[in-house]
């Protein structure tokens, strides 16, 4: 099976190592809006097993190509020559320092690579780029053409006009918000250039949708995790016999939000680690530092239930163990205890909801002494607020791709906050979802049957989570 | 330090108990913070293709995970100071068994030979007293799905679990050295997932408890031995109340009824224990026979066997019933361990990698921006006099050449003027040669002042710098470049830096970067 091998090419600043850091998915290449800072070609294996599969290869943009198409013509007798005429040319200029960027991008190519040329689709098609796909033309190679507007793409069709009369497949292709779907689409259109690659690609693209499902399970089960954790969490600290419990009250409840500050940070960390992401910086500005803050109880709804979902949610719960109470007595409370701790398991739940979690003293035996304990939260919204923000913070990471540089924002700008673009986590959840989800929280939040709850929420969150790696429907 | 400096099958750590692989699992978890995914899974995978078929039960996770910790965790790492540690603290509690079941042998035995040994005390001390606290051991050991249906026994259960021997051992370690070195993480982190090791934990300490019970009895059957040996034991039976000898008689042959038919000679008879009764009120007054006092030392038989039977056996089913519960939860904790899925998900799926091998190596300079920004804020456009300088189309810009003249003069009268010298044109679709002849003509021509229109859009090439430096050699004295706009937009302050760098980059004194038209 013949290696399929791929240079990313073009004319310099178009976003060939953008498109290369969202192939590939890695965040280290270097991505600036300056021209020319690739100067070496970088190889880029996708590999499975140690089976390479297919290469990418980065490469400088073309610095001379009007000159080096000068010498290719001087040099040349024959349509026939033309691939051996690039070959001379290289033979003559390799070390020279004459065209190092030509003899850079253009070796690749002579060693059989594919070619995908990059244009930027927002800037006009100009005469200065006829060259360098002349260049290309005369490898011989199978090529295909990228438009990878980094603006509004106002010229692309012009640039599609220009670019199907050089190469044999033209695509659009942003590698600043190119979703996993649309980056496995091209790779497929890679396997287009030659029948000779159509294998391993095919194969590469399985694997790598393979490898993308094992992914969202893991960040299905560090999120469930990372939930688990944060609600059972106690807070506790051995006090002697003499010391006043209500003044280590608030340093408790200090320390309880620390750990679960710290406990949401690690579970972001980890989530970012599954999708290679290590150079990321989120943003933690001034004015949404607030909104940010895990703690900050009146932005709760946001990320979890508002008050009157919370309600209805905990008299769900309360009518199930009413009605435990209503089959015990064969009927004959005739639904008075559902109803009773349904009204009650609601207003509790309505009234409490400013509560985060209670202070208990333990007394610890055989050898005396106290335990100060805050925690577990049994606040039924908490659950909720910490799945919310976590999906909040996968969403945004999957909407990115390893091309961009900024700063990740977690919060929602305030129009589009105004203007509720998004749909609520839990609102796009179906009926039925929506039923097991509390059920499961509701367990979360009672201390009970954990275990199973972990494996019903890592179900629950497998499809949804899924679901992010889609492009938006039109 | 390297993810492949974790592994190492030279000197694989010992990890034959499921206790172990939870400890060790914990301690890689907490290792292993320190990679990426991608390394986890290049390492990972790579001890997975040695683990031969792929897991499909939940056996296999186990297997696959005690595994892999053994391919990775070290004779002479953490994790072996954390089992030494904890060894040490195995054996600090079975000293302290023995040694509370020799203090209570040298009490319950004592002998001066002024009064003789109560066989009531005896038996409620190392037979009652045992039982009893078996049955409440049992009650701990019930599972919630039984006790959650009596009401107050789940309470009870909570405050028994208080009072377990194996519950010391959770003070004992924090008072002994080494804690804070090979424990405290561990800990720390163990009590996170405070729902899978409940039950670990529970088994732990009811093990604990039942070894130390076990101790416990050793000490004081080899204390009760030696005091057989080395002396004279009287043995009797008294009571407050009024006991009749038949009573007694119907007790330990019930008590003896497990060793009757073996050791016969261990089963009392009516007539030793009427004859081992006494009253406190008779003292050492009286008197018996050589006869009498060897019968009375018969009972240290009974005595033994009942310590076997109502003491250690019944702590020796107990403590086999905790070892094999603690085996169970721990191979369900892991089992159930979030991060296992993980681990086995790395260990058995394909290692996908698409990074390259080899480092980047880049032209890219941060540190210019700041000066560069401000000094295209600082500069004003000023219109040229367009009588004394050459302008150059570079890449043939789409606008015409009056268009572009009133970039660079807004008088119209100016701009007709100058039509008359038509704007050259160079790079783009012209040719290489075409270029050279350019040069020629402007260096031969009267203004010594060349002026470039450049595409503000596009990234300075190198093939401009060299077409500027031959134009510098060619006496061209002095070179600008003015950024035009693409139509309807504006030179923005990125295209304005980008070719400021290039300015700078070209060293050039001669060479200026004219304001944008659009600014």
């Amino acid at each position: 099976m013949s290696e399929a091998l791929f240079a990313v090419v073009g004319h310099p600043n178009k976003g060939k190592s953008s498109i290369v850091a969202t192939l590939t998915e890695d965040d280290s290449i270097a991505i600036s809006g300056q021209s020319g800072t690739t100067t070496r070609c970088r190889y880029f294996p996708m590999s499975v097993d140690s089976q390479v599969l297919y290469t990418l290869v980065d490469t400088p943009g073309f610095q001379r190509a009007r000159k080096a198409l000068r010498w290719l013509n001087e040099h040349n007798n024959s349509l026939i020559e033309r691939r051996a005429t690039v070959a001379g040319f290289l033979d003559t200029y390799r070390d020279t320092g004459e065209y190092p960027d030509e003899c850079e991008l253009l070796q690749p190519i002579l060693n059989g690579a594919g070619i995908i040329y990059v244009v930027d689709g927002s800037v006009p098609f100009g005469n200065e780029y006829e060259a360098e796909m002349d260049i290309l033309r005369w490898t011989g190679q199978p090529s295909l053409a990228l438009i990878n507007s980094q603006g509004d793409g106002a010229y692309e069709q012009q640039w599609r006009d220009v670019l199907g009369q050089y190469f044999q497949v033209v695509r659009s292709f942003n590698a600043m918000s190119a979703e996993f779907d649309k980056r496995i689409d091209l790779l497929s259109t890679f396997a287009l250039l030659d029948d000779r690659w159509r294998h391993s690609l095919e194969l590469a693209v399985d694997r790598l949708k393979g490898e993308r499902q094992a992914r969202n399970q893991r960040a299905a089960t560090i999120i469930t995790t990372m939930l688990i954790e944060m609600v059972t969490h106690v807070e506790e600290q051995d006090i002697g016999a003499k010391i006043e419990s209500k003044t280590l009250e608030p340093i408790l409840e200090l320390q309880y939000k620390n750990f679960q500050r710290r406990r949401e940070e690690k579970g972001r960390r980890n989530i970012e680690k599954i999708f290679d992401y290590r150079q990321l910086v989120r943003e933690e500005s001034a004015h949404t530092l607030e909104l940010a803050d895990l703690f900050s109880m009146r932005d709760w709804y946001l990320w979890g239930l508002n008050k009157a979902q919370l309600t209805l949610v905990a008299a769900g719960a309360s009518a199930a163990a009413g009605a435990v109470l209503d089959a015990v007595t064969l009927g004959a409370s005739l639904g008075a205890a559902a109803l009773a701790s349904s009204i009650l398991g609601g207003g509790a739940a309505w009234f409490y909801s400013d509560k985060l979690a209670s202070v208990r003293i333990k007394q610890v035996l055989p050898l005396g002494g106290r335990t100060i304990a805050f925690g577990p939260s049994r606040h039924r919204n908490f659950p909720y607020v910490i799945l919310g923000r976590a999906l909040r913070h996968l969403k945004v990471l999957k909407q990115r791709t390893h091309a961009q540089r900024q700063v990740l924002s977690l919060t929602e700008s305030e129009e589009a906050q105004d203007l509720q673009l998004e749909e609520h986590w839990y609102q796009s959840l179906e009926q039925e979802e929506k039923s097991a989800l509390d059920k499961l929280m509701t367990k979360l939040s009672t201390g009970k049957d954990i275990l199973n709850a972990q494996q019903g929420i890592v179900k629950l969150l497998e499809p949804l989570i899924a679901a992010m790696d889609e492009s938006p429907k039109q | 330090m390297d993810v492949s400096d974790c592994t190492h099958t030279l000197s694989p750590a010992k990890l034959s108990k499921p206790l172990d692989v939870v400890v060790a699992l914990e301690w890689q978890l907490h290792e292993d913070e320190r990679f990426t995914a991608r390394e986890l899974v290049q390492r990972d995978r790579a001890i997975g293709l040695s683990l031969g078929a792929q897991p499909n039960s939940p056996r296999d996770y186990w297997l696959w995970t005690r595994d892999w910790l053994r391919q990775l965790t070290k004779k002479d790492g953490l994790l072996s100071d954390a089992q030494n540690w904890m060894n040490t603290l195995h054996k600090v509690l079975l000293g302290l068994g023995l040694l509370l079941g020799m203090l209570t042998a040298l009490a319950t035995f004592d002998y001066d030979g002024w009064q003789r040994i109560n066989l009531l005390v005896v038996i409620a001390v190392t037979c009652g007293l045992q039982l009893l606290l078996c049955v409440l051991t049992l009650v701990v050991m019930l599972p919630a799905r039984f006790t959650r249906f009596v009401p107050g026994l789940p309470s009870a259960q909570a405050f028994l679990s208080l009072l377990n021997a194996g519950q010391w051992t959770g003070f004992i370690t924090r008072l002994l050295p080494g804690w804070q070195t090979s424990w405290k993480t561990l800990s720390q982190q163990m009590r996170r997932r405070e729902y899978l090791y409940s039950d670990v934990k529970k088994w732990i300490f009811l093990w604990q408890a039942q070894r130390l019970a076990l101790a416990y009895h050793a000490g004081l059957l080899l204390t009760l031995l030696l005091l057989i040996s080395f002396q004279d034991l009287a043995f009797g039976w008294s009571s407050t109340l009024t006991l009749e000898t038949e009573s007694i008689h119907r007790l330990t042959r019930w008590m003896a009824w497990p060793w009757h038919n073996i050791v016969p000679q261990a089963v009392p008879d009516l007539g030793l224990i009427d004859a081992s009764r006494y009253f406190r009120i008779q003292g050492q007054v009286q008197a018996i026979n050589v006869e009498e006092a060897q019968k009375l030392g018969f009972w240290w038989q009974f005595i033994i066997l009942s310590i076997l039977f109502y003491g250690v056996f019944p702590r020796f089913i107990l403590w086999a019933i905790c070892k094999r519960q603690l085996r169970q939860q721990c191979r369900l904790a892991i089992i159930s361990h979030p991060e296992v899925e993980r681990i086995v998900s790395r260990l058995s799926a394909r290692s996908v990698s698409t990074r390259s091998l080899e480092p980047g190596e880049t032209r890219f300079d941060k540190t210019q921006d700041l000066a560069l920004d401000s000094l295209s804020r600082n500069r004003q456009f000023k219109s040229l006099d367009l009588s004394s300088i050459d302008i150059i189309n570079w890449a043939q810009i789409d606008m015409s050449d009056g268009e572009l003249l009133q970039l660079f003069n807004q008088d119209p009268e100016i701009s007709e003027a100058h039509a008359a010298k038509p704007i050259a044109r160079a790079g783009g679709i012209c040719t290489h040669a075409e270029d050279e002849q350019l040069i020629k003509k402007l260096s031969a021509g009267a203004c010594s002042h060349t002026v470039f229109a450049l595409k503000s859009w596009e990234p300075p090439l190198a093939e401009l710098g060299d077409f500027i430096k031959a134009l510098l050699r060619a006496n061209i004295e002095q070179v600008s470049l003015l950024l035009v706009a693409p139509p309807g937009k504006k030179v923005t302050g990125n295209n304005y830096q980008e070719w400021a760098r290039f300015v700078a980059a070209l060293g050039e004194p001669a060479l200026t970067l004219l304001p944008g038209s659009g600014e």
